[in-house]
């Protein structure tokens, strides 16, 4: 297994160094916090950036790992960067991860403090990015939990981070849950 | 004791659930060991012939 004490290590150092100014872990590594294992090829990082940044750009982040000696991921993994054979992306986000970073959970692993999503946003951001893999992480999730989902909590983060006034045919965060508990209703 | 196919079935599936929750409550460190090991038995299995090497 690879080294996770140093990952974690060079992820936190980019908060140190001021070249990211929050950071959490989201994806399918916080699915497994809350869950069982989930199979995942990469680490996310979503990442709030220093408020000076004129740009929205991860390059600094990309720069100062490369001079490292960490290389970019093949393959699958082009967009991340492979640190201590772990491929990791990092990201930014909308309101909705943005308010995901700001509420994420601390956690210790191997020694070294991490981020991570709290669990209704875990299930709030895979509902909004929507993939195949995104709704079987989520019905995974409600399947088996380490802790009871705050229904409530979730129906106001969907809530918020839907519009009030839609366009035409499309279907908001909330509209999308409902439809989903509508579902797992008719299949039990 | 089960009899029926439907009960047969429930117990089947509700252990299924406990092994689940099992794992779930497992620490996370050894939930990523686990995954790790997800990623490689699927590696294993994309990397493997479909007819036996030759030897």
């Amino acid at each position: 297994m690879p080294n996770l004490q140093i990952v974690l290590r060079r992820v936190n150092e980019l908060r140190e160094k001021g070249l990211v100014e929050q950071y959490a872990i989201g994806g399918a590594w916080a699915a497994t916090y809350f869950s069982e294992p989930i199979l995942t090829e990469d680490l996310d990082v979503f990442c709030h950036l220093p408020s000076q940044s004129l740009l929205i750009s991860l390059s600094p982040i990309y720069e100062h790992l490369k001079n490292l000696g960490y290389q970019p991921a093949d393959g699958t993994h082009a967009d991340s960067i492979q640190i201590e054979d772990v491929p990791v992306q990092f990201l930014v986000g909308n309101a909705l991860i943005d308010e995901a970073i700001e509420n994420a959970v601390e956690v210790d692993l191997m020694g070294e403090r991490a981020r991570i999503f709290d669990l209704e946003y875990v299930l709030a951001v895979a509902l909004d990015v929507g993939r195949a893999k995104d709704l079987s992480r989520i019905d995974t999730m409600l399947q088996v939990t380490t802790r009871p989902i705050d229904q409530e909590r979730l129906r106001s983060i969907l809530v918020k981070h839907s519009p009030a006034k839609p366009k035409l045919g499309e279907k908001t965060l909330f509209d999308r849950w409902m439809r989903l508990e509508e579902a797992r209703d008719g299949g039990h | 004791m089960a009899d029926t196919k439907q009960e047969l079935l429930k117990e089947a599936l509700e252990a299924k659930l406990a092994t689940r929750r099992a794992l779930a409550a497992l620490p996370f460190e050894e939930k990523i060991r686990r995954m790790f090991q997800l990623q490689a038995n699927v590696r294993a299995f994309r990397n493997a012939p479909i007819v036996p090497r030759k030897p």
